[in-house]
């Protein structure tokens, strides 16, 4: 009897069957491609696009949405400062990857699993009143979220762009667990405000 | 007379209202300030459940367990927290203390929760590790399986044609 075409497919059943039987395994020690580690941190305007507050009235409020992404393979702690300053206050530096040396008006704290995405809305709005001598402004407390948080910056008027200008920023801070703190996670966005009275 | 009494009346009463806002001013100055005090620690205490759950949180994580509850326990005490520091900033002492204590009562289970996940998580890793385990030796098996019935059926093969040029 030739036993020459069983053989074959003897073989052919029995690598089929030993893969079959493998699989999960195999799954499990293919490693799949390795992506970039970071965290998305974007602001969007009241509409949810590109319409950040730019001219600015006295108690007008100003609705924005903080986006993180957190792409860092794990959960993370995240807290986004909010700051103020004016055109020569401290500000964070890319350069540098340093924060802005001013105190936060206010920490945001919240927590992102890994892949996931979260949006915080902000309600802003500003209270501030011209000095005497009208070449200087005095911003005297910003509302966030409700809370009216007093500010004290004296902002002067800027001759080259004709008005007040102020900047509010956002940046973004992360639980460091070998530190036991936040750490300054290198990200930060910044809107540049005309005041006007 | 009515209209004599008047200033007399004022005479008397006004050191005694002065007495009385001096006591009040000693009453409410130390009443403010333990409710600042209480705000402080409260809000210190916080913070630091809220860094040990968030560890907790990502041990349990690390064994593959699913944390997505937790994460939601965690992002409501944190939005506490925020509220409390930000009442804190504008001097309002017992909403502070109200809100750090809410975000402190969100996460007075969570420690134990990430433990029991963590450890659900080791369990069900030690048992898929056995069945992978199970599964590649069966893999190797069948293929010497496959290979022995090989080798034994190119024999007969081999023995069959012998015999057959041996007649």
């Amino acid at each position: 009897m030739d036993l020459q075409p069983y053989r074959v497919f003897l073989l052919v059943v029995t690598a089929v069957l030993a893969l079959l039987v493998a699989s999960p395994a195999i799954q499990k020690l293919l490693v799949a491609p390795q992506t970039e580690h970071l965290t998305e941190f974007s602001v969007l305007g009241a509409y949810h696009n590109a319409t950040y507050p730019f001219n600015v009235k006295i108690g007008e409020n100003h609705r924005l949405y903080l986006d993180v992404g957190n792409q860092l393979g794990n959960c993370s702690y995240y807290v986004i400062k909010i700051k103020f300053r004016n055109q020569s206050q401290s500000s964070p530096d890319s350069f540098a990857k340093t924060p802005s040396y001013q105190s936060a008006l206010a920490n945001l704290r919240f927590f992102a699993a890994d892949g996931e995405n979260l949006e915080l809305p902000i309600d802003v709005a500003f209270y501030y009143e011209l000095d005497e001598n009208v070449s200087k402004l005095n911003m005297e407390r910003i509302v966030i979220n409700g809370a009216p948080l007093e500010v004290d910056t004296v902002i002067d008027w800027d001759t080259k762009n004709d008005g007040f200008y102020g900047y509010l920023f956002f940046e973004l801070w992360i639980f460091d667990d070998d530190k036991g703190d936040f750490q300054y996670h290198q990200r930060y966005i910044s809107l540049r405000l005309k005041l006007n009275v | 007379m009515f209209v004599g009494e008047e200033p007399l009346r004022l005479k008397t009463l006004f050191p005694v209202l002065f007495a009385v806002m001096i006591l009040a001013n000693f009453v409410s100055f130390p009443a403010a300030l333990a409710s600042q005090g209480s705000a402080e620690s409260q809000i210190s205490s916080a913070k630091n459940l809220i860094k040990d759950c968030y560890l907790a949180v990502k041990e349990a994580e690390a064994e593959g367990a699913d944390i997505g509850t937790l994460m939601v326990t965690l992002n409501e005490a944190g939005l506490l927290l925020s509220e409390a520091e930000l009442a804190y900033s504008v001097k309002e002492y017992s909403l502070a203390d109200d809100y750090a204590r809410q975000s402190r009562s969100k996460l007075s289970n969570l420690i134990s929760q990430a433990q029991d996940l963590r450890q659900t998580a080791i369990n069900a890793g030690t048992q898929e590790f056995v069945t992978l385990t199970l599964s590649l030796l069966a893999s190797i098996g069948i293929l010497s399986g496959g290979i022995a019935a090989w080798v034994v059926l190119k024999r007969k093969e081999r023995l069959g044609s012998n015999g057959s040029s041996a007649v």
